[in-house]
């Protein structure tokens, strides 16, 4: 039983700008897990997976064999489909998504990330600053977006702003 | 300057001298020297001592394979403790002390502790110090162990950078051989990264005359150029101290002194080994005094420092390697005296300032002795790797076996000693091509320690480990290597055996009447190279450090004056309020008795479980049946280990056919996550269940007290609250100004209670709408804190709390499920067993005491033993009395005994009670 409040920042906003790097919050429409069987075939026209450049407003980042994240879609409604075998969550509010941008953008999450570009993997799910995180690029090669757990951004964000 | 510094050789700056100080004196180095080439240059003989007996020591070697002078240094008021005096290179204003010596290493007043090495033999403190009674010399003792002394002040900004890198080919190591691969695969097109942990590469290559035709400077400037120009990166200062899981490669990469590593953790596709090999010390008697090094050594600090260590040098070598190192130091002036090392025995002895070698009746006195008992391959990183090990008779060394993925070794590491041979094996390796290890031109004459000879014989120079002590753990059985090395320290510490360990090997092999490969080497583990601990610290330190998770509702928490704190790795309100926790907290609990509180329940777990056989898998998962559940019912349940025992309690709601929610505890929402999905895709069909952890979406918002139904009602959130329509332990679903909500009738208060969960972002809204509805009814938020007490006033248990690692559901009354359920769970068979059964378990009780407050953690005792122990313990506000929660032997049979409490030495007595002090009949929890 003990008052460490002052031991921690209170939650500030996602913004941090400088030269050569920017880290910005961004609001998506939606974020939506759907799990199944078949998933990657059925959404392979929307499919991310690393390092692929993002130009949709929605498309489907490639989780696992059995699991994407469907981004900006129209919210289906949450639970089990019978008809198409798929389990869909609405996480919207579950991450907190970040674009870095910048000529030290990429350096900058080589510091709490294993990442190469020239590594194709199936997969956007990463392990970058502690956290269980998504990231791929967005629009142009230099533009990484992470999907940060909400409950840990403020330490992703701390990190990759020192 | 100085009569062993020697012109046209080293590769110091002679226009940039550097002023320091050793233990008080100023001595005067090179930029480009290290501390201990400069103090070998102005004839400094003792660097340190010795670990237990205090001995003398001088330089053994010229790099990171020296544990002899390991100092404290400073400066400009930065101070590191334990620093290789071969391995840090100098700096103006240095002032380095030798560790384990007081007042100097010269002058150590504990240097007579060498007078009883009889009794300081291995194992010695197993052995004695054991009467009257350990702990009376257990102080001192600790205060002689131990080296270094860290400073008290604190570098604040003494932090290491960290970051991930990846590269084609790894070349380890910068001498001819790696230096050579690294050009031939940038050239041939790779990424590659070559790392070298000297400030200028080229390995020994300083020592010879030319290579490949150039100047030994020229040519390594070449090949730098070279793999430049091709793209690759050549990384000075840098150690390769470690491999990993998965081919991971640690990198410490050092900067001027007082400035943190860095560290790299590299992944590579391929890993070039050229990291060299080691000279090897001789043993015999008085092998350890200081003037006695390194052949390989000596030539180095010649060939890099421009130091030559005598004018007149014995040389005691014993292959042909050595013929290099004595033509260098002949080119430099030194006269040499070969001794021929198979004429024992010879003993050392001290000379005024020189180091004497006696054979019979002969005695000469030498600048220096230098000593070569062959080459030692550096296969460290080899062994890390999973790489096999070979025995070479001709090269009397370990030799890298089978090749492990992804690594290949080549010149002095793969046991290629001649320089023509190894730049063509390393050509071959930086394309990707392997070359078999061919015959060598290289002889050496074995020359190992002979056990029973005479006179004390080291063989660890850091740890003082002799001959004699390998020879007291063969008697006493410590035969393993791996014994050996525990009990006599042999090759511990900065040493890590680069020096130590083939003689100890060899030692315990003729011991046996084995041979060496039969005996083994010790397990390589890294690092390589001492590192300090902020090398894996780094960037995570204050907040960073074991980062809490964060509450969408934090701010608004602050806002109302939360005193927040860590409970099950959240950051959460503990209570709200400045003025005095206890008061503060007992007022809370008033508060959500009499009127209404409001409680943030985000934290809670929210583990989606869907599928076709979600209702079955949960069923096998939880100890309670659930698949018999009803759409919108919620179940109380414990998850089990198979081991029977209790992992976590908490609620699983049916919102749909199949569709569940697993509600856990909030500590637990990432074990039981795993749990679940260790379950589903090993135990069941994958493709019929789907588990998402929905915790991070959704906030909740607990409304609890017997006004709490009043509150929720003035949201509109058009349903029926009434408790004969919206019962206990049932869930509706709704909309809130447009949003959707679950209303869960589930109470942790043991009070009426509704938890309200919404979106994250929309968490805020909600709250202050219920704050502003309950006003009129005195509302107040209340903490984590008050809530355990009024779950605990109710006899609602704390997974981890008021269980241990041993209770299983029937020791807290849940005797059910494992007598009726029919169908498999998890934990099921371990419930049926004489453990399980035994009257003496320790069950969940009540405890009243008249006599105040009982300590949490305080004894339940009999006969002076333990029969349990207070796992809870509260001044309950509602009761006005003190109640506690306790795991008591056979404690169900027990209610209304008076039992005995022990705490710290003091006594009290407490009568048993059932473990529910509040709303026994469960009235108001239903209401």
């Amino acid at each position: 039983m003990r008052d460490d409040s002052a031991r921690w920042d209170a939650l500030s906003c996602i913004d941090y700008a400088s030269d050569d790097l920017s880290i910005t919050e961004v609001t998506l429409p939606s974020q939506i897990w759907v799990s199944g069987r078949n998933v990657l075939r059925i959404y392979k026209d929307e499919l991310v997976s690393w390092p692929g450049i993002v130009e949709a407003e929605t498309y489907a980042l490639a989780l696992r064999r059995d699991r994407i994240l469907l981004v900006g879609a129209t919210l289906p409604v949450s639970g089990f489909d019978p008809q198409s075998g798929q389990a869909i969550s609405d996480v919207s509010d579950a991450y907190t998504v970040v674009d870095i941008s910048g000529k030290t953008a990429f350096d900058r999450l080589r510091h709490g990330a294993e990442l190469n570009l020239n590594k194709p993997s199936a997969s956007v799910m990463r392990r970058a600053f502690g956290a269980e995180v998504m990231l791929y690029r967005v629009d142009t090669d230099r533009k990484f977006r992470l999907h940060v757990p909400r409950t840990l951004v403020q330490s992703v964000f701390h990190q990759l702003a020192s | 300057m100085s009569l062993r510094r020697i012109d046209n050789f080293g590769l110091v700056d002679r226009a940039k001298p550097v002023s320091f100080s050793f233990d008080g004196r100023r001595y005067r180095g090179f930029a480009g020297d290290t501390v201990a080439s400069a103090l070998i240059a102005s004839d400094v003989r003792i660097l340190g001592r010795s670990f237990k007996y205090h001995r003398p020591r001088g330089l053994w070697s010229a790099w990171s394979d020296d544990a002899n002078a390991i100092m404290d240094i400073s400066q400009n008021g930065r101070a590191l403790p334990n620093c290789q005096a071969s391995t840090t290179y100098l700096e103006d204003g240095m002032s380095a002390r030798a560790v384990n010596a007081w007042p100097s290493a010269a002058r150590d007043i504990k240097g007579g502790l060498d007078l009883f090495h009889r009794w300081l033999g291995a194992g010695f403190y197993y052995k004695t110090f054991m009467w009257p009674d350990w702990h009376l010399f257990e102080p001192a003792i600790r205060k002689m162990a131990g080296l270094g002394t860290v400073s008290q002040v604190v570098l604040s900004d003494y932090c290491a950078d960290q970051t991930f890198d990846y590269c084609d080919v790894l070349v380890v190591g910068g001498g001819a051989a790696g230096l050579t691969a690294a050009r031939a695969a940038s050239e041939d097109g790779q990424n590659v990264c070559l790392v070298d942990d000297q400030r200028l590469a080229g390995g020994s290559v300083y020592q010879m005359q030319s290579v490949d035709g150039h100047r030994p400077s020229d040519w390594v400037a070449d090949q730098c150029e070279a793999i430049r120009t091709a793209g690759g990166r050549i990384l000075n200062q840098t150690t390769a101290y470690g491999v990993y899981d998965h081919g991971l490669i640690g990198l410490i990469q050092t900067h001027r002194f007082g400035a943190a590593p860095s560290l790299i953790r590299m992944r590579a596709d391929r890993v070039v080994l050229a990291t060299g090999a080691l000279d090897r010390p001789l043993t015999f008697p008085e092998n350890d005094r200081p003037g006695i090094m390194s052949l390989a050594g000596s030539a180095e600090l010649l060939a890099r420092y421009g130091v030559l260590v005598g004018r007149n040098l014995a040389v005691v070598a014993n292959h042909s390697l050595a013929e290099s190192s004595i033509a260098l130091l002949t080119r430099a002036g030194a006269k040499i005296t070969r001794i021929d090392p198979e004429a024992r025995p010879f003993k050392a002895y001290k000379g005024a300032r020189s180091t004497g070698l006696k054979q019979g009746a002969h005695a000469r006195l030498f600048d220096a002795v230098l000593t070569s008992g062959g080459m030692t391959p550096i296969i460290h990183l080899w062994r890390h790797m999973g790489g096999k090990l070979i025995w070479c008779e001709t090269r009397q060394a370990f030799l890298p076996g089978e090749t492990p993925a992804k690594m290949i070794a080549i010149g002095a590491a793969n046991g290629t000693f001649e320089i023509d041979v190894a730049l063509e094996e390393a050509r071959c390796a930086g394309i990707g091509q392997a070359s078999l290890r061919g015959d060598t031109r290289y002889h050496i004459n074995a020359l190992w320690p002979e056990p029973a000879s005479k006179g004390r014989q080291w063989i660890d120079f850091q740890h003082d480990v002799t001959l004699k002590d390998i020879e007291i753990a063969a008697q006493e059985n410590y035969v393993s290597v791996e014994h050996l090395k525990r009990y006599t320290t042999l090759g511990m510490a900065s040493d890590q055996g680069k020096t130590s360990n083939m003689a100890g090997l060899a030692a315990m092999a003729a011991l046996q009447g084995q041979s060496i490969p039969e005996v083994g080497t010790t397990t390589f583990r890294p690092p390589f190279v001492p590192v300090p601990l902020e090398l894996y610290r780094g960037p995570h330190r204050e907040q960073n450090w074991h980062p809490l998770k964060r509450l969408p509702l934090e701010n608004t928490h602050r806002a109302m004056g939360a005193a927040l704190g860590e409970y099950g790795g959240w950051l959460r309100p503990g209570w709200y309020g400045d003025g005095d926790p206890k008061t503060q907290i007992a007022a809370e609990v008033r508060t959500a008795r009499t009127s209404v509180g409001l409680f943030d329940a985000s934290a809670l777990g929210k583990i989606d479980v869907m599928g076709p056989d979600a209702a079955d898998f949960l069923n096998f998962i939880y100890y309670n049946t659930i698949n018999t559940m009803t759409v919108g019912s919620i179940r109380y349940g414990f998850m089990l280990t198979e081991a029977g025992v209790i992992y976590d309690d908490g609620v699983v709601t049916r919102v749909a056919h199949n569709h569940f929610i697993v509600s856990c505890s909030s500590s637990h929402v990432d074990g039981v996550r795993m749990h679940l999905e260790a379950w589903r895709q090993d135990g069941h069909d994958p493709d019929n269940i789907y588990i998402h952890d929905t915790t991070q979406h959704w906030a909740t918002a607990t409304i609890t007290g017997p006004k709490a139904r009043q509150v929720l009602n003035s949201l509109g959130l058009g349903i029926d609250l009434d408790g004969a329509v919206f019962a206990h332990m049932s869930l509706r679903e709704t909309q809130w100004q447009g949003t959707h909500v679950r209303i869960a009738r589930v109470s942790f208060s043991g009070d009426t209670s509704f938890e309200v969960s919404i979106r994250a972002s929309r968490a805020a809204s909600l709250w202050d709408a219920l704050v502003r509805a309950g006003a009129p009814f005195g509302l107040c938020a209340i903490g984590i804190e008050a809530m355990s007490i009024m779950r605990a006033e109710k006899g609602y248990i704390i997974i981890g709390k008021d269980t241990d690692g041993e209770t299983m559901p029937h020791d807290l009354g849940f005797s059910g499920p494992r007598i009726r359920k029919t169908s498999a769970f998890l934990g099921d068979r371990s419930l049926h067993t004489d453990k399980a059964n035994d009257n003496a378990r320790r069950q969940l009780v009540g405890l009243i005491s008249e006599n105040g407050l009982l300590p949490t953690g305080a004894h339940i005792v009999h006969a002076g033993q333990s029969r349990g122990y207070v796992t809870s313990s509260y001044d309950s506000p509602t009761l006005n009395s003190p109640i506690a929660l306790a795991l008591i032997a056979n404690g169900h049979a027990r209610i209304g005994e008076t039992v005995e409490i022990w705490h710290l030495g003091e006594t009290q007595t407490a009568e048993i009670c059932a473990p529910c002090f509040f709303d026994i009949k469960g009235e108001r929890l239903h209401a």
